[in-house]
């Protein structure tokens, strides 16, 4: 109750608070905007938080992402373009049904469910973290190298594409962490003399690189940076919404489960919860044949679902060190250069800031409904605003941004690396959110991996020795091996099929 | 850019060969055979198999996919130009700003890009140009004490 207190105390202040309003509606203005993503949004917030203190960062990364994801459904309901890749899922729906005269009903309950979602995430975040903590307790470093393991296979496997790409980005992301100084030895690796790399890559311009530059780079060469025209009038935006929310108040509690153990998956994110929500509800509704048409019911699961997961997503981030998705990567790449190792241990060492983290998730999604209402009413001129002014003013925010982290050139050097390297895996189908994790945990991978191989004395039937150890261990390999069986169950079938055609 | 799974599968074995030639040069640990090699070298073993993988594929469906498949937009030279101006940028920060100054650099590199982002609409790029390269100048310089380069100008002021 201590650590709560002064929690609450630590986040309503005058700075907190005006960092995460000032963040909320940076998020909202990135959200919704076509291409710019949630993503894009919170790695161009990092080299500020680097400036400061830790809650007002945290403070920054949840204003934004909360109602970045929340804003991608603007001009998915205006102009059937989704703000972010979290919204496209429904995004048909939604621009139908304000086609049929329901905009307001369609974006009004975007942002109530939006927000319901968001609490019910953060609700169970604030409970299962602090109790999951309590099992990472018992964990030695078998337990970490395979709870880190899994978390990255999961990456691999949910990610879209096929397999062998996931696992090639994978592998980059980890061989990119092994440069540097090696933690038994402190032998250089890969450093070829540049004394730049001995500390190893920076994340934060690797962040930079892999979700701003390489989203630059595509939407200046494939798109034609022209400014979207809002006709519509928007009138009362909460009329309908209590009815159609009483009508759905099971879904909402659904999607909301969902999205929290989705969000909580590693390497998976708001997209994939608000596409699996979407398809539950299709499938579980009465009303089946209505989806696709311009239906409510879709666009309150998936919109639950999308900010569900946000909150989610923090829940390995803070008691493991490992994170949900992309934005937590981030988050925790600012934890880091704070110098707060997240894990059990925060929960008893630092209680404060966890409930502050807690505290900042719910104010968030308390402010989404004024916010989003309001950004919804001046979204005519949000959309007017011309990629083409708005792009170059991106770029140079990154390069003043990246430079100011650590006064080095260099890191401009890296990140427009790791954006080249980026958008060159984009273009050919190989999934970024493997390579960032991999670049992300593969010192922890690492360190847990040799801490237990030497400990073993080189036995690795010693890794699944202890309980724990064993069951984790053999959920990593089912991991592994389900896709395999997958292929091979599938190829028996073509090949008796192609049979029975002969 | 879209390469066939061949081609990028022989990117990658070529890295993993020489990664895996190189991590060979590594010490171990004293008394044991695990040190500084050991995770690089699973890495590399891991990214070998991958890439034979790829290359078998990629061999496979060549029929299906070219080795080689640019996107509609690499015949737009204005598009190129685009896509080239990113790179040139953040390059051009690095070589060039120390020497000119934050706030000049920003300004002619954001004019020219925005002339040519916005079709040559000159009121509007310089007027950005110049807000911006002032108000972050002054948030990132004087705000947040960033020493950002001061060039010539600097010197003389």
């Amino acid at each position: 109750m201590h650590g709560f207190m002064e929690a609450v105390h630590l986040v309503f202040q005058f700075d907190i608070l005006a960092v995460l309003v000032l963040s909320s509606l940076f998020g909202l203005f990135m959200g919704s905007i076509p291409g710019l993503t949630a993503t894009m949004a919170v790695a161009l917030i990092v080299p500020l938080t680097f400036f400061m203190d830790p809650i007002a960062a945290m403070g920054a990364v949840v204003g934004a992402t909360s109602m970045a994801i929340f804003a991608g459904d603007i001009p998915g309901a205006l102009l059937r373009i989704p703000g972010t890749p979290a919204s496209a899922a429904y995004s048909d729906d939604s621009f139908l049904l304000s086609q049929k005269g329901y905009l307001e009903l369609s974006l009004g309950s975007s942002v109530i469910f939006s927000s319901i979602g968001g609490l019910f995430g953060s609700v169970f975040f604030i409970f299962a973290a602090p109790a999951l903590a309590e099992l990472a307790l018992l964990f030695t470093s078998f337990e970490y190298f395979w709870l880190t393991l899994m978390g990255l296979s999961s990456a691999v496997i949910i990610s879209k594409g096929s397999n062998i790409r996931g696992w090639v980005a994978l592998i980059i992301g980890l061989l990119l962490a092994t440069i540097g100084l090696d933690i038994s030895m402190g032998f250089p690796r890969f450093t070829f003399g540049n004394s730049n790399l001995a500390a190893g890559i920076d994340i934060l311009p690797a962040l930079i690189g892999a979700f701003a530059i390489s989203e630059i780079l595509r939407s200046v060469s494939a798109t034609d940076l022209k400014g979207q025209k809002v006709q519509q009038h928007i009138g009362n935006l909460l009329k309908g919404v209590g009815k159609v929310g009483m009508k759905y108040k099971f879904n909402v509690i659904r999607s909301g489960i969902l999205g929290t153990l989705i969000g909580a998956l590693p390497g998976s994110g708001a997209t994939m919860a608000s596409y699996l929500a979407y398809a539950l509800s299709k499938s579980m509704s009465k009303e089946k044949e209505k989806y696709g048409t311009g239906h409510i019911e879709g666009i309150i699961d998936a919109s639950s679902a999308n900010n569900a997961s946000v909150a989610g997503a923090w829940i390995p981030a803070l008691v493991f060190g490992i994170p949900g998705d992309t934005l937590t990567a981030i988050a925790l790449g600012v934890l880091f250069m704070k110098g707060i190792n997240p894990g059990p241990t925060i929960f008893m060492n630092t209680p404060e800031f966890v409930y502050a983290i807690f505290i900042l998730f719910i104010i968030a999604n308390v402010l989404m409904i004024p916010f989003g209402l309001g950004a919804i009413k001046v979204s005519k001129h949000i959309l007017s605003v011309p990629p083409s002014i708005l792009y170059p003013l991106i770029l140079m925010t990154t390069v003043v941004g990246t430079f100011s982290v650590q006064n080095a050139t260099f890191d401009l050097i890296l990140m427009l690396g790791i954006g080249i390297l980026a958008y060159v895996m984009n273009e050919n189908g190989f999934p970024l959110a493997p390579m960032i994790l991999g670049l992300l945990l593969g010192e922890m991978l690492e360190n847990n991996f040799m801490g237990s191989i030497v400990k073993a004395q080189g036995n690795l039937l010693v890794f699944f020795e202890r309980p724990l150890s064993a069951v984790l261990g053999i959920i990593t390999i089912l991991l592994w091996v389900f896709p395999i069986v997958k292929g091979f169950v599938s190829f028996l079938r073509s090949a008796k099929h192609s049979k029975s055609q002969v | 850019m879209k390469f066939n799974d061949a081609l990028i599968g022989g990117v990658l074995l070529i890295l993993s060969v020489a990664i895996l030639g190189y991590v060979n040069t590594f010490p171990a640990m004293p008394l044991s055979t695990y040190g500084p090699a050991t995770f690089p070298k699973l890495l590399g073993t891991g990214l070998l198999a991958s890439s034979v993988y790829l290359i078998i594929s990629g061999i496979r469906n060549r029929k299906t996919v070219p080795w080689t498949q640019f996107a509609a937009w690499t015949q737009d030279r204005r598009r190129w130009l685009r896509f080239m101006e990113i790179p040139l940028a953040i390059l051009g920060y690095v070589i060039i700003a120390p020497f000119f100054g934050y706030i000049l650099y920003v300004f002619v590199a954001l004019v020219l890009i925005l002339l040519d982002f916005t079709e040559m609409r000159w009121k509007v790029s310089i007027i950005t140009a110049a807000v911006f390269s002032v108000v972050s100048f002054l948030i990132f310089s004087n705000g947040l004490m960033v020493p950002l380069p001061q060039g010539f100008l600097g010197s003389i002021i």
